[in-house]
Protein backbone atom coordinates (compact mmCIF):
# COMPACT_ATOMS: atom_id res chain seq x y z
CA UNK A 1 0.00 0.00 0.00
CA UNK A 2 2.94 2.21 -0.61
CA UNK A 3 1.98 4.58 -3.61
CA UNK A 4 3.32 7.33 -4.12
CA UNK A 5 0.03 9.09 -5.04
CA UNK A 6 -3.11 9.67 -3.19
CA UNK A 7 -5.50 6.86 -2.11
CA UNK A 8 -6.99 4.44 -4.87
CA UNK A 9 -9.62 5.18 -7.43
CA UNK A 10 -12.37 3.81 -6.86
CA UNK A 11 -14.91 6.09 -7.39
CA UNK A 12 -16.39 4.22 -10.50
CA UNK A 13 -17.89 1.70 -7.44
CA UNK A 14 -18.90 4.34 -5.44
CA UNK A 15 -21.09 6.34 -8.22
CA UNK A 16 -22.91 3.14 -8.92
CA UNK A 17 -23.67 2.26 -5.54
CA UNK A 18 -25.16 5.48 -4.81
CA UNK A 19 -26.95 5.64 -8.15
CA UNK A 20 -28.24 2.12 -8.07
CA UNK A 21 -29.60 2.74 -4.49
CA UNK A 22 -31.14 5.54 -5.34
CA UNK A 23 -32.70 4.10 -8.32
CA UNK A 24 -34.28 1.38 -5.94
CA UNK A 25 -35.78 3.35 -3.59
CA UNK A 26 -37.56 5.90 -6.41
CA UNK A 27 -38.15 3.14 -8.30
CA UNK A 28 -39.87 1.26 -5.31
CA UNK A 29 -41.99 4.83 -4.36
CA UNK A 30 -43.29 4.70 -7.99
CA UNK A 31 -44.27 1.27 -7.70
CA UNK A 32 -46.22 1.62 -4.95
CA UNK A 33 -47.59 5.07 -6.64
CA UNK A 34 -48.64 3.36 -9.75
CA UNK A 35 -50.14 0.28 -8.00
CA UNK A 36 -52.24 2.62 -5.75
CA UNK A 37 -53.50 4.88 -8.73
CA UNK A 38 -54.50 1.40 -10.27
CA UNK A 39 -56.61 0.76 -7.49
CA UNK A 40 -57.54 4.17 -6.90
CA UNK A 41 -59.51 3.80 -10.41
CA UNK A 42 -60.83 0.66 -10.21
CA UNK A 43 -62.60 1.59 -6.85
CA UNK A 44 -63.79 4.69 -8.49
CA UNK A 45 -65.29 2.57 -11.27
CA UNK A 46 -67.42 0.62 -9.14
CA UNK A 47 -69.45 3.59 -8.09
CA UNK A 48 -69.81 6.32 -5.55
CA UNK A 49 -67.70 5.32 -2.72
CA UNK A 50 -68.24 6.95 0.47
CA UNK A 51 -64.77 8.55 2.20
CA UNK A 52 -63.26 8.13 5.78
CA UNK A 53 -60.40 7.89 7.51
CA UNK A 54 -58.61 4.19 8.54
CA UNK A 55 -58.85 3.58 12.10
CA UNK B 1 -46.15 -33.19 29.37
CA UNK B 2 -49.32 -35.05 29.85
CA UNK B 3 -49.26 -38.93 29.02
CA UNK B 4 -52.00 -38.63 26.66
CA UNK B 5 -50.08 -36.55 24.52
CA UNK B 6 -47.27 -38.35 23.70
CA UNK B 7 -49.87 -41.91 23.33
CA UNK B 8 -52.07 -39.85 21.03
CA UNK B 9 -49.13 -38.61 19.11
CA UNK B 10 -48.10 -42.37 18.42
CA UNK B 11 -51.38 -43.27 17.39
CA UNK B 12 -51.29 -40.72 14.87
CA UNK B 13 -47.36 -41.75 13.63
CA UNK B 14 -48.32 -45.32 13.39
CA UNK B 15 -51.52 -43.89 11.12
CA UNK B 16 -49.34 -42.41 9.04
CA UNK B 17 -46.98 -45.36 8.80
CA UNK B 18 -49.51 -47.79 8.14
CA UNK B 19 -50.11 -45.55 5.11
CA UNK B 20 -46.96 -45.29 3.86
CA UNK B 21 -45.93 -48.95 4.43
CA UNK B 22 -48.70 -50.12 2.28
CA UNK B 23 -47.59 -48.54 -0.72
CA UNK B 24 -44.07 -48.14 0.10
CA UNK B 25 -44.14 -46.19 -3.47
CA UNK B 26 -42.88 -42.85 -1.63
CA UNK B 27 -39.82 -44.00 0.31
CA UNK B 28 -38.60 -45.78 -2.67
CA UNK B 29 -38.85 -42.83 -4.61
CA UNK B 30 -37.01 -40.70 -2.14
CA UNK B 31 -34.41 -44.08 -1.59
CA UNK B 32 -33.61 -43.40 -5.35
CA UNK B 33 -33.20 -40.19 -5.66
CA UNK B 34 -31.02 -40.07 -2.55
CA UNK B 35 -28.54 -43.03 -3.69
CA UNK B 36 -29.06 -41.29 -7.23
CA UNK B 37 -28.23 -37.73 -5.86
CA UNK B 38 -25.03 -39.52 -4.07
CA UNK B 39 -24.09 -41.11 -7.45
CA UNK B 40 -24.62 -37.45 -9.42
CA UNK B 41 -21.79 -36.10 -6.62
CA UNK B 42 -19.34 -38.64 -7.13
CA UNK B 43 -19.20 -37.97 -11.04
CA UNK B 44 -18.76 -34.46 -10.55
CA UNK B 45 -16.05 -34.37 -8.17
CA UNK B 46 -12.60 -34.34 -9.42
CA UNK B 47 -10.44 -36.58 -6.76
CA UNK B 48 -7.23 -35.13 -7.48
CA UNK B 49 -8.31 -32.04 -6.37
CA UNK B 50 -10.56 -32.84 -3.15
CA UNK B 51 -9.79 -35.84 -0.78
CA UNK B 52 -12.83 -38.30 -0.67
CA UNK B 53 -12.70 -37.48 3.21
CA UNK B 54 -13.58 -33.56 2.87
CA UNK B 55 -15.37 -34.37 0.24
CA UNK B 56 -18.17 -37.25 1.86
CA UNK B 57 -19.82 -34.56 4.84
CA UNK B 58 -20.90 -32.35 2.20
CA UNK B 59 -22.32 -34.80 0.34
CA UNK B 60 -24.23 -36.29 3.00
CA UNK B 61 -25.33 -33.52 4.48
CA UNK B 62 -26.92 -31.57 1.06
CA UNK B 63 -28.67 -35.29 0.06
CA UNK B 64 -29.76 -35.56 3.98
CA UNK B 65 -31.71 -32.10 3.15
CA UNK B 66 -32.86 -32.66 -0.15
CA UNK B 67 -34.61 -36.01 0.91
CA UNK B 68 -35.95 -34.85 3.54
CA UNK B 69 -37.47 -32.27 1.49
CA UNK B 70 -39.09 -35.08 -0.28
CA UNK B 71 -39.92 -36.55 2.59
CA UNK B 72 -41.92 -33.66 3.83
CA UNK B 73 -43.33 -32.89 0.39
CA UNK B 74 -45.51 -35.86 0.81
CA UNK B 75 -46.34 -35.69 4.64
CA UNK B 76 -49.56 -33.55 3.90
CA UNK B 77 -50.10 -34.87 1.03
CA UNK B 78 -51.74 -37.94 2.38
CA UNK B 79 -54.83 -36.32 4.38
CA UNK B 80 -55.54 -33.64 1.83
CA UNK B 81 -56.75 -36.73 -0.44
CA UNK B 82 -60.78 -37.09 0.40
CA UNK B 83 -60.76 -34.40 3.27
CA UNK B 84 -59.31 -37.02 5.55
CA UNK B 85 -57.82 -33.63 7.51
CA UNK B 86 -61.59 -32.58 8.96
CA UNK B 87 -61.81 -36.15 10.73
CA UNK B 88 -58.59 -35.62 12.32
CA UNK B 89 -59.24 -32.37 13.79
CA UNK B 90 -63.22 -33.43 14.81
CA UNK B 91 -61.32 -36.15 16.99
CA UNK B 92 -61.01 -34.81 20.52
CA UNK B 93 -57.20 -34.84 20.62
CA UNK B 94 -54.65 -32.09 21.16
CA UNK B 95 -53.69 -30.23 18.05
CA UNK B 96 -50.32 -30.64 19.53
CA UNK B 97 -50.33 -34.51 19.12
CA UNK B 98 -51.43 -33.93 15.44
CA UNK B 99 -48.44 -32.69 15.26
CA UNK B 100 -46.21 -34.54 17.03
CA UNK B 101 -47.70 -37.45 15.33
CA UNK B 102 -46.21 -36.50 12.13
CA UNK B 103 -43.48 -35.02 12.69
CA UNK B 104 -42.59 -38.64 14.39
CA UNK B 105 -43.79 -40.47 11.17
CA UNK B 106 -42.12 -38.00 9.23
CA UNK B 107 -38.59 -38.95 11.62
CA UNK B 108 -38.96 -41.99 11.40
CA UNK B 109 -39.33 -41.99 7.65
CA UNK B 110 -36.32 -40.08 7.35
CA UNK B 111 -34.16 -41.84 9.21
CA UNK B 112 -35.28 -45.03 6.75
CA UNK B 113 -33.43 -43.33 4.53
CA UNK B 114 -30.71 -42.62 6.44
CA UNK B 115 -30.21 -46.52 6.82
CA UNK B 116 -29.39 -46.30 3.44
CA UNK B 117 -27.87 -43.00 2.46
CA UNK B 118 -25.35 -42.92 5.69
CA UNK B 119 -23.76 -46.66 4.66
CA UNK B 120 -23.51 -46.02 0.71
CA UNK B 121 -21.66 -42.60 1.50
CA UNK B 122 -19.33 -44.16 3.50
CA UNK B 123 -18.88 -46.73 1.08
CA UNK B 124 -18.54 -44.51 -1.80
CA UNK B 125 -16.45 -42.30 -0.41
CA UNK B 126 -14.25 -44.96 1.32
CA UNK B 127 -14.83 -43.80 4.89
CA UNK B 128 -13.34 -45.52 7.58
CA UNK B 129 -16.76 -47.71 8.39
CA UNK B 130 -16.11 -48.76 11.97
CA UNK B 131 -15.22 -45.77 13.55
CA UNK B 132 -18.00 -43.70 12.03
CA UNK B 133 -20.67 -45.29 10.95
CA UNK B 134 -22.19 -44.85 14.49
CA UNK B 135 -21.19 -41.56 15.06
CA UNK B 136 -22.70 -40.34 11.75
CA UNK B 137 -25.95 -42.06 12.77
CA UNK B 138 -26.16 -40.02 16.30
CA UNK B 139 -25.22 -36.60 14.21
CA UNK B 140 -27.54 -37.67 11.40
CA UNK B 141 -30.68 -38.57 13.71
CA UNK B 142 -30.04 -35.48 15.84
CA UNK B 143 -30.24 -32.87 12.93
CA UNK B 144 -33.34 -35.17 11.30
CA UNK B 145 -35.46 -34.10 14.58
CA UNK B 146 -35.10 -30.25 14.08
CA UNK B 147 -35.43 -30.99 10.17
CA UNK B 148 -38.44 -32.51 10.85
CA UNK B 149 -39.53 -30.07 12.94
CA UNK B 150 -39.55 -27.32 10.72
CA UNK B 151 -40.44 -29.05 7.81
CA UNK B 152 -43.60 -30.75 9.46
CA UNK B 153 -45.31 -26.91 10.44
CA UNK B 154 -44.30 -25.97 6.69
CA UNK B 155 -45.79 -29.00 4.92
CA UNK B 156 -48.54 -28.63 6.79
CA UNK B 157 -48.52 -24.57 5.64
CA UNK B 158 -47.43 -25.15 2.02
CA UNK B 159 -50.51 -28.20 1.40
CA UNK B 160 -52.80 -25.02 1.44
CA UNK B 161 -51.43 -22.94 -0.94
CA UNK B 162 -51.13 -22.60 -4.45
CA UNK B 163 -47.28 -22.60 -4.66
CA UNK B 164 -47.08 -25.98 -2.51
CA UNK B 165 -43.95 -27.32 -4.09
CA UNK B 166 -42.54 -24.31 -4.20
CA UNK B 167 -42.91 -22.78 -1.17
CA UNK B 168 -42.22 -25.89 1.44
CA UNK B 169 -38.61 -26.12 -0.21
CA UNK B 170 -38.50 -21.97 -0.23
CA UNK B 171 -39.58 -21.73 3.53
CA UNK B 172 -37.61 -24.21 4.99
CA UNK B 173 -34.13 -24.14 3.55
CA UNK B 174 -33.27 -21.31 5.38
CA UNK B 175 -33.99 -22.83 8.73
CA UNK B 176 -32.11 -26.37 7.47
CA UNK B 177 -28.71 -24.25 7.19
CA UNK B 178 -27.95 -23.98 10.77
CA UNK B 179 -28.66 -27.84 10.81
CA UNK B 180 -26.50 -28.35 7.93
CA UNK B 181 -23.83 -26.52 9.05
CA UNK B 182 -23.45 -28.11 12.56
CA UNK B 183 -24.21 -31.49 11.03
CA UNK B 184 -21.63 -30.91 8.27
CA UNK B 185 -18.69 -29.21 10.91
CA UNK B 186 -18.99 -32.22 13.60
CA UNK B 187 -19.20 -34.83 10.45
CA UNK B 188 -16.02 -33.32 8.86
CA UNK B 189 -14.64 -33.13 12.53
CA UNK B 190 -15.04 -36.26 13.65
CA UNK B 191 -13.95 -37.85 10.38
CA UNK B 192 -10.60 -36.05 10.61
CA UNK B 193 -10.06 -37.96 13.71
CA UNK B 194 -10.42 -33.94 16.04
CA UNK B 195 -11.45 -34.77 19.56
CA UNK B 196 -15.04 -35.00 20.23
CA UNK B 197 -14.78 -31.65 22.44
CA UNK B 198 -13.35 -29.30 19.29
CA UNK B 199 -16.62 -30.12 17.74
CA UNK B 200 -19.16 -29.71 20.49
CA UNK B 201 -19.93 -25.96 20.04
CA UNK B 202 -21.62 -27.21 16.77
CA UNK B 203 -23.15 -30.07 18.31
CA UNK B 204 -24.46 -27.49 20.53
CA UNK B 205 -26.16 -25.60 17.76
CA UNK B 206 -27.55 -28.21 16.26
CA UNK B 207 -29.26 -29.62 19.81
CA UNK B 208 -30.21 -26.33 21.00
CA UNK B 209 -31.88 -25.64 16.99
CA UNK B 210 -33.75 -28.94 17.71
CA UNK B 211 -34.75 -27.69 21.45
CA UNK B 212 -35.92 -24.30 20.22
CA UNK B 213 -37.76 -25.05 17.07
CA UNK B 214 -39.51 -28.75 18.63
CA UNK B 215 -40.96 -26.33 20.63
CA UNK B 216 -41.51 -23.10 18.98
CA UNK B 217 -42.95 -25.97 15.67
CA UNK B 218 -45.34 -27.78 18.40
CA UNK B 219 -46.74 -24.56 19.89
CA UNK B 220 -47.75 -22.49 17.19
CA UNK B 221 -48.92 -25.73 14.53
CA UNK B 222 -52.37 -25.07 15.87
CA UNK B 223 -52.82 -21.55 14.42
CA UNK B 224 -52.02 -23.32 11.12
CA UNK B 225 -55.31 -25.79 11.75
CA UNK B 226 -57.70 -23.25 12.67
CA UNK B 227 -60.84 -22.94 9.97
CA UNK C 1 -62.83 -2.43 10.82
CA UNK C 2 -62.53 -0.14 8.24
CA UNK C 3 -62.78 -1.90 5.09
CA UNK C 4 -66.88 -2.71 4.83
CA UNK C 5 -69.04 -3.06 1.60
CA UNK C 6 -72.84 -2.45 2.20
CA UNK C 7 -75.00 -4.71 0.07
CA UNK C 8 -77.40 -3.39 -2.13
CA UNK C 9 -81.03 -3.10 -1.45
CA UNK C 10 -82.47 -5.74 -3.49
CA UNK C 11 -83.92 -4.52 -6.87
CA UNK C 12 -82.72 -1.05 -5.78
CA UNK C 13 -80.34 0.43 -8.05
CA UNK C 14 -77.55 1.87 -5.47
CA UNK C 15 -73.84 1.10 -5.91
CA UNK C 16 -71.87 -0.82 -3.47
CA UNK C 17 -70.10 1.63 -1.15
CA UNK C 18 -67.29 1.22 0.67
CA UNK C 19 -65.52 2.86 3.74
CA UNK C 20 -61.62 3.85 1.40
CA UNK C 21 -58.43 5.67 2.81
CA UNK C 22 -58.45 9.03 1.27
CA UNK C 23 -55.43 9.94 2.87
CA UNK C 24 -52.10 10.17 0.43
CA UNK C 25 -49.65 7.40 0.30
CA UNK C 26 -47.15 10.34 0.10
CA UNK C 27 -47.60 12.79 2.34
CA UNK C 28 -45.36 15.37 4.71
CA UNK C 29 -43.80 12.80 6.14
CA UNK C 30 -42.35 11.15 2.87
CA UNK C 31 -41.28 14.88 1.78
CA UNK C 32 -39.13 15.34 5.04
CA UNK C 33 -37.86 11.93 4.66
CA UNK C 34 -37.16 13.09 0.58
CA UNK C 35 -35.55 16.23 1.52
CA UNK C 36 -33.47 14.50 3.97
CA UNK C 37 -32.26 11.43 1.65
CA UNK C 38 -31.22 14.12 -0.79
CA UNK C 39 -29.32 16.50 2.01
CA UNK C 40 -27.56 13.64 3.12
CA UNK C 41 -26.58 12.27 -0.85
CA UNK C 42 -25.59 16.09 -1.15
CA UNK C 43 -23.56 16.20 1.78
CA UNK C 44 -21.60 12.25 1.43
CA UNK C 45 -20.81 13.47 -1.94
CA UNK C 46 -19.51 17.12 -1.76
CA UNK C 47 -18.80 17.81 1.80
CA UNK C 48 -17.58 14.46 2.98
CA UNK C 49 -13.25 13.85 2.84
CA UNK C 50 -12.57 10.57 0.31
CA UNK C 51 -10.65 8.32 2.76
CA UNK C 52 -7.13 8.11 2.66
CA UNK C 53 -6.75 4.00 2.51
CA UNK C 54 -10.20 2.83 0.69
CA UNK C 55 -10.33 5.84 -1.84
CA UNK C 56 -14.03 6.68 -2.35
CA UNK C 57 -15.28 3.54 -1.87
CA UNK C 58 -15.40 4.20 1.40
CA UNK C 59 -18.22 6.44 1.00
CA UNK C 60 -20.22 3.51 0.18
CA UNK C 61 -20.94 2.60 3.91
CA UNK C 62 -22.95 6.30 4.08
CA UNK C 63 -25.10 4.13 1.82
CA UNK C 64 -24.68 0.37 3.34
CA UNK C 65 -25.29 0.74 6.91
CA UNK C 66 -27.90 2.93 7.44
CA UNK C 67 -29.62 0.64 4.81
CA UNK C 68 -29.25 -2.42 7.10
CA UNK C 69 -30.26 -0.57 10.25
CA UNK C 70 -33.46 0.24 8.26
CA UNK C 71 -34.00 -3.27 7.13
CA UNK C 72 -33.76 -4.36 10.55
CA UNK C 73 -36.40 -1.75 11.83
CA UNK C 74 -38.77 -2.70 9.38
CA UNK C 75 -38.10 -6.73 9.70
CA UNK C 76 -38.32 -6.21 13.81
CA UNK C 77 -41.98 -4.39 12.77
CA UNK C 78 -42.69 -8.10 10.76
CA UNK C 79 -42.05 -9.89 13.77
CA UNK C 80 -43.50 -7.57 16.44
CA UNK C 81 -46.96 -7.22 14.62
CA UNK C 82 -46.69 -10.96 13.91
CA UNK C 83 -46.73 -11.82 17.93
CA UNK C 84 -49.23 -9.18 18.00
CA UNK C 85 -51.60 -10.29 15.46
CA UNK C 86 -51.68 -13.93 16.64
CA UNK C 87 -52.37 -12.62 20.17
CA UNK C 88 -55.25 -9.80 19.31
CA UNK C 89 -56.36 -11.18 15.84
CA UNK C 90 -56.09 -7.45 14.56
CA UNK C 91 -55.80 -6.97 11.06
CA UNK C 92 -54.38 -3.85 11.44
CA UNK C 93 -51.34 -5.68 12.80
CA UNK C 94 -51.37 -8.23 9.50
CA UNK C 95 -51.84 -5.41 6.97
CA UNK C 96 -48.73 -3.53 8.59
CA UNK C 97 -46.44 -6.48 8.97
CA UNK C 98 -47.29 -7.12 5.14
CA UNK C 99 -46.55 -3.74 4.29
CA UNK C 100 -42.76 -3.48 6.32
CA UNK C 101 -41.89 -7.11 5.25
CA UNK C 102 -42.23 -5.59 1.70
CA UNK C 103 -40.00 -2.49 2.23
CA UNK C 104 -37.56 -4.47 4.31
CA UNK C 105 -37.00 -5.94 0.76
CA UNK C 106 -36.16 -3.13 -0.52
CA UNK C 107 -33.59 -1.99 2.01
CA UNK C 108 -32.10 -5.31 1.94
CA UNK C 109 -31.77 -5.60 -1.75
CA UNK C 110 -29.91 -2.01 -1.57
CA UNK C 111 -27.85 -3.82 1.26
CA UNK C 112 -27.03 -6.59 -0.60
CA UNK C 113 -26.70 -4.64 -4.06
CA UNK C 114 -23.95 -2.18 -2.14
CA UNK C 115 -22.04 -4.63 -0.10
CA UNK C 116 -20.57 -6.57 -3.26
CA UNK C 117 -19.81 -2.67 -4.98
CA UNK C 118 -18.13 -1.92 -1.44
CA UNK C 119 -16.06 -5.27 -1.00
CA UNK C 120 -14.73 -5.44 -4.19
CA UNK C 121 -12.51 -2.68 -3.97
CA UNK C 122 -11.78 -2.82 -0.71
CA UNK C 123 -11.49 -6.73 0.37
CA UNK C 124 -10.27 -7.66 -3.57
CA UNK C 125 -14.12 -10.10 -3.64
CA UNK C 126 -16.96 -9.40 -4.62
CA UNK C 127 -18.69 -11.69 -1.44
CA UNK C 128 -17.86 -12.74 1.49
CA UNK C 129 -19.07 -14.54 4.28
CA UNK C 130 -19.01 -11.74 6.82
CA UNK C 131 -21.66 -11.31 9.56
CA UNK C 132 -23.29 -8.94 8.08
CA UNK C 133 -23.34 -9.92 4.40
CA UNK C 134 -24.69 -13.49 5.23
CA UNK C 135 -27.39 -12.40 7.71
CA UNK C 136 -28.65 -10.28 5.23
CA UNK C 137 -28.51 -13.02 2.82
CA UNK C 138 -30.53 -14.99 5.09
CA UNK C 139 -33.07 -12.13 5.81
CA UNK C 140 -33.53 -11.92 2.21
CA UNK C 141 -34.39 -14.91 1.57
CA UNK C 142 -36.77 -15.27 4.65
CA UNK C 143 -38.14 -11.87 3.48
CA UNK C 144 -39.10 -13.16 0.09
CA UNK C 145 -39.92 -16.73 0.95
CA UNK C 146 -42.52 -14.83 3.89
CA UNK C 147 -44.05 -12.26 0.63
CA UNK C 148 -44.22 -15.41 -1.27
CA UNK C 149 -46.43 -17.04 1.18
CA UNK C 150 -48.48 -13.95 1.42
CA UNK C 151 -48.95 -14.29 -2.34
CA UNK C 152 -50.22 -17.70 -2.13
CA UNK C 153 -53.12 -18.04 0.31
CA UNK C 154 -55.99 -16.61 -0.64
CA UNK C 155 -58.21 -16.69 2.42
CA UNK C 156 -57.51 -13.39 4.86
CA UNK C 157 -57.32 -15.16 8.03
CA UNK C 158 -55.18 -17.70 7.03
CA UNK C 159 -53.00 -15.86 5.23
CA UNK C 160 -52.70 -13.67 8.30
CA UNK C 161 -51.85 -16.58 10.65
CA UNK C 162 -49.48 -18.58 8.66
CA UNK C 163 -47.34 -14.81 7.83
CA UNK C 164 -47.49 -14.73 11.63
CA UNK C 165 -46.41 -18.31 12.33
CA UNK C 166 -43.67 -17.65 9.70
CA UNK C 167 -42.20 -14.18 11.30
CA UNK C 168 -42.46 -15.43 14.82
CA UNK C 169 -40.32 -18.58 13.48
CA UNK C 170 -37.70 -16.28 10.95
CA UNK C 171 -37.17 -14.23 14.22
CA UNK C 172 -36.26 -17.39 16.36
CA UNK C 173 -33.88 -18.40 13.62
CA UNK C 174 -31.98 -15.29 13.37
CA UNK C 175 -29.33 -15.82 16.43
CA UNK C 176 -28.99 -19.43 15.13
CA UNK C 177 -27.79 -17.73 11.76
CA UNK C 178 -25.67 -15.42 14.08
CA UNK C 179 -23.76 -17.99 16.06
CA UNK C 180 -23.17 -20.44 12.97
CA UNK C 181 -21.84 -17.37 10.95
CA UNK C 182 -19.72 -16.66 14.20
CA UNK C 183 -18.24 -20.34 14.56
CA UNK C 184 -17.81 -20.25 10.84
CA UNK C 185 -15.72 -17.28 10.81
CA UNK C 186 -13.48 -18.24 13.97
CA UNK C 187 -12.59 -21.21 12.03
CA UNK C 188 -12.11 -19.68 8.71
CA UNK C 189 -10.37 -16.22 9.50
CA UNK C 190 -10.24 -14.06 6.55
CA UNK C 191 -7.28 -12.31 5.77
CA UNK C 192 -8.81 -8.57 6.44
CA UNK C 193 -5.42 -6.26 4.63
CA UNK C 194 -8.16 -3.20 6.27
CA UNK C 195 -10.92 -2.89 9.04
CA UNK C 196 -13.51 -1.01 7.20
CA UNK C 197 -16.04 -2.09 9.71
CA UNK C 198 -15.40 0.02 12.77
CA UNK C 199 -12.86 2.82 11.51
CA UNK C 200 -12.56 5.52 13.70
CA UNK C 201 -13.60 8.49 11.51
CA UNK C 202 -13.11 12.07 11.89
CA UNK C 203 -16.16 13.76 12.97
CA UNK C 204 -17.04 14.70 9.69
CA UNK C 205 -17.71 11.32 8.61
CA UNK C 206 -19.79 10.50 11.68
CA UNK C 207 -22.28 13.20 10.83
CA UNK C 208 -22.18 11.96 7.59
CA UNK C 209 -22.89 8.92 8.74
CA UNK C 210 -25.71 9.81 11.02
CA UNK C 211 -27.18 12.02 8.54
CA UNK C 212 -27.71 9.26 6.48
CA UNK C 213 -29.31 7.03 9.30
CA UNK C 214 -31.59 9.61 9.94
CA UNK C 215 -32.78 9.98 6.51
CA UNK C 216 -32.71 5.93 5.97
CA UNK C 217 -34.92 5.66 8.93
CA UNK C 218 -37.18 8.31 7.97
CA UNK C 219 -37.44 7.13 4.56
CA UNK C 220 -38.13 3.60 5.55
CA UNK C 221 -40.74 4.65 7.84
CA UNK C 222 -42.73 6.75 5.28
CA UNK C 223 -42.47 4.15 2.59
CA UNK C 224 -44.35 1.77 5.19
CA UNK C 225 -46.92 3.89 5.68
CA UNK C 226 -47.23 4.68 2.26
CA UNK C 227 -47.73 1.17 1.56
CA UNK C 228 -49.83 0.43 4.63
CA UNK C 229 -52.58 2.59 3.62
CA UNK C 230 -52.16 1.14 -0.04
CA UNK C 231 -52.77 -2.12 1.86
CA UNK C 232 -56.27 -0.32 3.27
CA UNK C 233 -57.36 0.44 -0.30
CA UNK C 234 -56.77 -2.88 -1.67
CA UNK C 235 -58.47 -4.30 1.24
CA UNK C 236 -61.27 -2.55 1.20
CA UNK C 237 -61.58 -3.62 -3.03
CA UNK C 238 -61.36 -7.17 -2.14
CA UNK C 239 -64.19 -6.54 1.01
CA UNK C 240 -66.38 -4.85 -2.14
CA UNK C 241 -65.82 -8.21 -4.67
CA UNK C 242 -66.28 -10.11 -1.33
CA UNK C 243 -69.65 -8.27 -0.57
CA UNK C 244 -70.54 -8.58 -4.27
CA UNK C 245 -70.03 -12.51 -4.80
CA UNK C 246 -72.16 -13.20 -2.16
CA UNK C 247 -75.56 -11.29 -3.71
Amino acid sequence: MLQGGGPPDTSSYYRVAYVWAAVLYAGYSIILWARSRRLRRIIEARGPVRRVRDG
Amino acid sequence: MRPSLLVTAWVIARKDLAIEFRTRTAFLAVLVFAVLGIATFYFAWDATAVAAIDLAPGVLWVIFTFSGLLSLQRSFGVELADRAMDALLLAPIDREAIFLGKALANLLFVAGILVVTVPSVALLYNLPLGRTLPILFAIALIAAIGLVAVGTLFSAMAANTRLAELLLPMLSLPFFVPIVYGAAQTTSMLLAGRPLGEAWPFMKILIAFDLVFLTACTLTFPYILEE
Amino acid sequence: MTSRALPDDAGAASPVIADVETRPLFDWLFGVAVVAMVAAYVRAVFFTPVEALQGAAQKIYYVHVPAALSAYLALGIVALMSIVYLWLRDERADRLAESSGEVALVFLTAVLTTGPLWGKPIWGTWWTWDARLTLTLFLWFLTAGYLVLRGAVDDAGMRARYSAVIGILAALLIPFIHLSVYLFNTLHPKPILLKPDKPSMPNEMVVTFFGFFIACALLCVALIRARYRYGVARDALRAMDLAEEGE
